[in-house]
């Protein structure tokens, strides 16, 4: 009840791990998701209302934030809730002999830098930027531009999905 | 919070449920002592087991670490189980509050599983009063469609079964934690296997169902769960709510447990041994094999699927116009024989099956004599039913399939 916002609806993320109480780590995805279904739905059109997301990891085999943010999007088309735009996620790896990949790497340690971008559907713009490790201005230009490519397929599956039941 | 999103039993159906049980039958269609069906997929991990009860699902995963160990039982391993009651359940589960619910349940099946000793600890020991490993059972509730207690022990057994912790070699001094491809991982000792079962208990112990809903839990006077291993040993009870129970329905009860008991061991069993045998041929693993898996569904159904899509939104943009014009006799049968039966999968998700056409044509089959025509009846008793009706009517029934179709969720996750 406390958290009752009067101009529009209050967006509840709620990431779980599959093993293990929610460390750092989840808390961060968790913001961004949060982050993320804030700007995307239409939360203005509900006010005094809540939204409930609940995310649950069941197998974690690379990508794991991108899935997470997929997912989420899915999700909210299922439930008919008002969106602005669809969103989706696309992972990019930097190798450490220069390449760009957006299959994850069988070796961790040949990861150099971990770009993750989440785009929207209408105009193609970048709504979350995440990078870990450390990289070049082009290597970040490159990667972005090679997740926008990618983050069609993931609009065309979604959209498949969604109409074919 | 938690109260006003709580799903409420309203007195209609629950004058139903208890009429229904009168006439000795139950809203699925089960007999008093049928259980549901349980399913068992194995993820990628070891110790990763997804379990459906009929719709009630759980995921549970195994973990461990090496922990001291307490100082009363110096040369024992840890075994911790913890349920997690999510909102993806049910909507009044909160994520951070232990409510009461998560505290029985929690509590009966470390009952049923730990207290009775169903685990070897002393094989987790690695070091007296150092090292021993300490297993950790995380129990994930997806869905709450009733029972959800003896879908977790299953799914808790199953993972335990399935698991296997990495060796641990010791040179002197240091203790080497062997990866899994340096070293066969151990499976966990398992002297005998508990599972959970339960029964509600109605009307002062007239009627006794088994493997309830949820909405016979919330129906039932009061719930008997019994922990049961295959050799038929009691490892628990509780008995939960309020009722007058005669102590020779509760030995009845207990003894049907056993029979039911040793059928489901012997099913995680043959699941287990299914997915290790699938491990050492090196065939795909995962959840992703089940949920990519298309169900076998008929083309012609899938297109009237299809055509359900696509002709709603259409006619519903055409009502306005047509209302004016009229429509041809041609397009009504058409969209006529697009009927489609939303199925219910739980609270909030639904499938969207077509309707079988022989169904119609049995009803009007009925009514008339003609048996061999029953195709050609139904149409044209409909073409004359929709011209007497207005075009009204008509477009109220699009408009709810149109609504229909939208509610419409994918229940695997």
């Amino acid at each position: 009840m406390a958290k009752v916002l009067t101009d529009r609806a209050y967006i509840e993320m709620n990431y779980r791990p599959k093993a293990g109480l929610p460390c750092v780590q989840d808390r961060f995805y968790e913001a961004i998701l949060k982050n993320t279904c804030e700007t995307a739905l239409a939360a203005s059109l509900f006010p005094r209302a809540s939204v409930v997301i609940t995310l649950q990891e069941m197998h974690d085999n690379g990508q794991l934030i991108s899935c997470a943010i997929n997912a989420a999007c899915l999700a909210c088309l299922d439930s008919g809730i008002d969106m602005r735009f669809m969103f989706a996620a696309m992972t990019c790896f930097l190798t450490n002999n220069g390449d760009l990949h957006l299959r994850t790497p069988e070796v961790k340690e040949d990861i150099d830098a971990i770009f993750v971008f989440v785009f929207d559907s209408v105009k193609k713009n970048v709504i979350v930027s995440h990078t870990e490790g450390t990289f070049k201005t082009e290597n970040y230009k490159l990667a972005l531009e090679k997740c926008r490519e990618g983050s069609e397929t993931v609009f065309k599956f979604m959209r498949k999905e969604i109409t074919k039941e | 919070m938690s109260k006003i999103r709580e799903y409420t039993i309203s007195n209609c159906e629950k004058n139903f449920l208890l009429k229904c049980l009168k006439d000795q039958t139950r809203l699925d269609g089960r007999a008093f002592d049928e259980f549901r069906n349980i399913e068992i997929e194995f993820g990628k991990d070891y110790g990763c087991c997804c379990v459906s009860l009929g719709q009630t699902r759980v995921l549970a995963q195994v973990t461990c670490e090496i922990q001291v160990p307490k100082s009363s039982r110096p040369s024992e391993g840890i075994l911790n189980i913890n349920i997690e009651l999510n909102p993806i359940a049910a909507p009044n589960f909160e994520p951070t509050s232990k409510n009461d619910l998560f505290t029985q349940l929690n509590r009966t099946l470390e009952k049923c599983l730990k207290d009775s000793k169903a685990v070897d600890l002393e094989s987790l020991c690695i070091k007296m009063s150092e090292k021993v490993w300490a297993l950790r059972v995380d129990v994930n509730v997806l869905n709450h469609e009733g029972n959800i207690l003896d879908c977790a022990s299953i799914a808790a057994l199953s993972a335990l079964h399935h698991f296997r912790r990495p060796d641990v070699t010791c040179d002197g001094e240091d203790f080497i934690i062997h990866k899994y491809s340096q070293r066969d991982p151990i499976p966990i000792v398992i002297h005998h296997y508990p599972v959970c079962i339960t029964y509600s208990i109605f009307e002062r112990g007239e009627f006794i169902l088994a493997d309830p809903t949820l909405l016979e839990e919330g129906v039932a006077d009061a719930f008997l769960t019994v922990g049961m291993n295959s050799y038929k040993e009691l490892c628990g009870l509780h008995l939960g709510g309020k009722a007058e129970l005669n102590p020779d329905i509760l030995i009845q009860i207990t003894q049907k447990a056993g029979n039911r008991a040793g059928i489901v061991v012997e099913q995680i069993k043959k699941a287990v041994k299914e997915e290790n045998e699938k491990r050492l041929e090196d065939k795909s693993i995962g959840f992703h094999n089940k949920l990519c898996s298309t169900k076998n569904i008929d083309f012609e159904d899938l297109e009237t699927c299809f055509d359900q899509w696509r002709i709603a939104p259409k006619r519903k943009h055409k009502d306005t116009e047509k209302n004016m014009i009229g429509e041809t006799v041609e397009e009504q049968i058409q969209t006529e024989n697009f009927s489609v039966k939303i199925e219910k999968k739980g609270s909030q998700s639904a499938v969207l099956v077509p309707e079988e056409f022989e169904e119609v044509g049995r009803v009007w089959g009925d009514s008339d004599e003609d048996e061999d025509a029953v195709v050609e009846i139904p149409k044209k008793i409909q073409t004359v039913s929709l011209l007497d009706s207005d075009s009204e009517e008509e477009s109220t029934i699009v408009l709810n399939a149109n609504s229909q179709t939208k509610k419409m969720e994918e229940i695997t996750i």
